[in-house]
């Protein structure tokens, strides 16, 4: 058994890799302007290269897919995370209207802050998405408090959603239409545009919280079994938990800040994770986690600007897409039997 | 351990109180009295995960209420009634989940850790169950999965909440056998049980927690002979009777139909195997040969013994011999 799943292990992670790799090449290289694999080459080692190709890939191309990877990761782990923390499957930053909140502080500030100072920063956006992130995390703790039922629990995350969503459209349509434009943008929940200075944050971001949340992966192994357990072999139950909520309001204020709300990774990934793995052991799926939301969301941005090119789609079109019957199909396996 | 006036109970409201007991080490402690009366409570309290209202407990020189989860997790294993669900955890999983409080930062198992955790597999027989999920296996094998678990965390002190529970009648008595053993190796046991017959059998001494929330300190011999299970689950005259029969009947080699006195000077009487045998022969009316057409003779002991005889003297034939016994005494049906 042990043998079986190590080897299971090496091949899916392998699998991984290589996938990253190749979902960075054809990042790169398809769009609108066709690059070949050694432009790529040489253009990333600094060797000769056209420059118009060179600033198409080093100041368009690569950020975004470096985004991609970075986010895409960040978004799987920050769902994992969740589940973990309501002990429910399909817990997730975009279901619970995380996103969500995290959109409608970010709007606040679009309009008042930056509206009358005229000035935009990613520090300020993050801020703003983080703060709403953690509000609405908040809210929904509260009431997963009281009501320890899942489906009671997805119904209020659903309505905190919506009541964020309404909020927003108030305040859109209060304000100035110049004001907003960069909202529109931001909620549909894009890659384009992204520079590489965005990309430098973003990586140490979610860099730091990411091996954080490996530091924590022996407390969440014990949480498989429910809080006394994990009390019972020596966790510090309170403090984990609020450390797993931080991480990953972290992790999807993050994503919800750089590129607007992004649905589904943060379910599917993990669950398709668990599956492929055969594990639910945090050391091993956590890191897979990470590089299969990285495949994912990599895969589905490429698809949303090439699919009906020059039209760019919005990234959770394609992810809601993708994502959507697969937690269907989580959800029907859930309930056939698996339930006892 | 020593519980020194503990008090227990939630959200202030107290539910055990003024609990004073120390408890040596290999000592088996059982607790028993009504749903609801605080056995749980007074569980979790020991085990830290609920903070006591007043006392204080201490593990050696370990001061529960002040102490950490880890230092606890040292010493201290936990069976709760909690059921669990986890996903995609075999057997084996569960069982290594135990090791926690001993690997790395990593959780990475070592040989040691691999070898307590068979140690305790073995233990509580579900070896056979190493890779088969956790979620597909029966109750009872969940239960014992679980206990294997606590084992596995190679505790000074293991304390479980109806251990007992979803298992079957063998896997009872043999659980409680692994406990005594575990005990005679020092480890100190609490547990709380349902099953009175295994409480008064296995436990060395009873903690009996009674609905209004007071407790006492007994031995199971006590217990019986100050017939105090009676008002600990208020029965009624004629139930506290069946209770008795039952736990006295259960602590007589596991069956109320038979006895044998090996200290008998005429044991043996008769010329049935031992595992046959059954003192209650002794008054067999069936000596008197008209009756099972056999003969008799007397031994090197000078022992009157049967020969040919039409009612076996074999347990299971004990209600024949009984239904006989009434005819010769009252008569058959309304003859006479």
């Amino acid at each position: 058994m042990d043998k079986v799943r190590s080897v299971r292990r090496v091949i899916v992670y392998l699998a991984l890799a290589v996938l990253i790799l190749a979902g960075l090449i054809m990042s790169i290289g398809i769009g609108n302007v066709h690059i070949g694999f050694d432009q790529i080459f040489s253009a990333l080692t600094g060797g000769a290269c056209d420059e118009k190709t060179r600033a198409i890939i080093m100041e368009i191309r690569l950020p975004r897919a470096l985004m991609t990877v970075i986010l895409g990761g960040g978004l799987a782990v920050s769902g994992f995370l969740l589940q973990t923390y309501f002990s429910n499957p399909i817990a997730g930053p975009y279901i619970l209207g995380i996103s969500s909140g995290a959109k409608m502080m970010v709007a606040l500030t679009l309009i008042f802050v930056v509206g009358s100072t005229g000035r935009t920063s990613s520090i300020l956006l993050i801020l703003a998405a983080f703060a709403g992130a953690i509000l609405t995390t908040g809210f929904i703790i509260i009431i997963s408090k009281a009501v320890r039922n899942m489906m009671v629990l997805l119904a209020a995350g659903i309505m905190v959603g919506y009541i964020c969503s309404a909020v927003t459209d108030f305040l859109i349509a209060f304000a100035d239409d110049s004001d907003i434009v960069n909202l529109h943008g931001w909620s549909q929940g894009s890659f384009s545009g992204i520079d590489m200075g965005s990309v430098k944050y973003a990586f140490v971001l979610v860099t730091v919280t990411f091996l954080l949340v490996m530091l924590l992966s022996k407390a969440l192994d014990a949480f498989r079994l429910g809080e006394s357990y994990a009390r019972s072999v020596g966790v510090n139950v309170r403090v984990t938990r609020s450390e797993v909520i931080l991480l990953s309001s972290i992790l999807s204020a993050c994503v919800t800040a750089f590129v607007g709300p992004v649905s589904f990774i943060g379910i599917a990934v993990p669950f398709l994770m668990r599956e492929i793995l055969k594990t639910s052991k945090p050391i091993v799926l956590l890191p897979a986690t990470f590089m299969a939301g990285s495949v994912f969301c990599m895969m589905s941005d490429l698809l949303a600007r090439t699919l009906f090119a020059p039209t760019e789609l919005n990234i959770s079109a394609v992810t809601s897409l993708f994502g959507a019957p697969i937690v269907i199909f989580m959800i029907i396996r859930r309930n056939s039997g698996n339930e006892a | 351990m020593k519980l020194d006036k503990v008090s227990a109970g939630y959200h202030k409201k107290i539910v055990v109180r003024d609990v004073n007991f120390e408890v040596s080490p290999g000592e088996i402690i059982g607790i028993i009295g009504p749903n609801g009366g605080g056995k749980s409570t007074l569980l979790k309290s020991i085990n830290g995960s609920l903070s006591l209202i007043g006392g204080s407990i201490f593990l050696d020189d370990l001061d529960v209420s002040g102490a950490s989860a880890k230092e606890i997790a040292g010493c201290m294993s936990v069976v709760t009634t909690e059921r669990v669900k986890p996903i995609l955890m075999t057997c084996r999983d569960v069982v290594s989940a135990g090791r926690i409080p001993f690997t790395n930062g990593f959780g990475t198992l070592k040989e040691e850790d691999n070898a307590r955790i068979d140690r305790a597999m073995e233990l509580m027989k579900i070896k056979e169950l190493s890779d088969i999920p956790y979620a597909d296996v029966s109750d009872g094998q969940k239960q014992r999965t679980l206990i294997a678990r606590a084992i596995a965390q190679d505790p000074k002190y293991l304390v479980m909440d109806e251990p007992t529970s979803y298992m079957d009648i063998r896997h009872r008595f043999e659980l409680m056998e692994l406990l005594k053993r575990l005990a005679k190796e020092g480890m100190t046991i609490v547990a709380s049980l349902h099953e009175l017959e295994l409480a008064l059998s296995y436990c060395d001494r009873l903690l009996l927690v009674y609905g209004d929330g007071h407790v006492q300190l007994k031995t199971p011999d006590e217990v019986l002979s100050e017939d105090l299970l009676k008002e600990l689950f208020d029965l009624s005259g004629d139930m506290y009777r069946k209770v008795l029969r039952s736990v006295r009947g259960e602590k007589e080699e596991g069956s109320t139909s038979f006895f044998v006195n090996r200290a008998c000077k005429s044991f043996p009487c008769h010329d049935v195997p031992e595992s046959e045998f059954n003192c209650m022969f002794c008054y067999c009316p069936l000596y008197d040969t008209e009756d099972c057409g056999g003969d008799y003779f007397y031994n090197d002991r000078n022992i009157k013994n049967c020969k040919n005889c039409g009612f076996p003297h074999f347990r299971d034939n004990y209600p024949k011999v009984i239904k006989k016994l009434k005819e010769k005494m009252y008569g058959s049906g309304s003859q006479e």
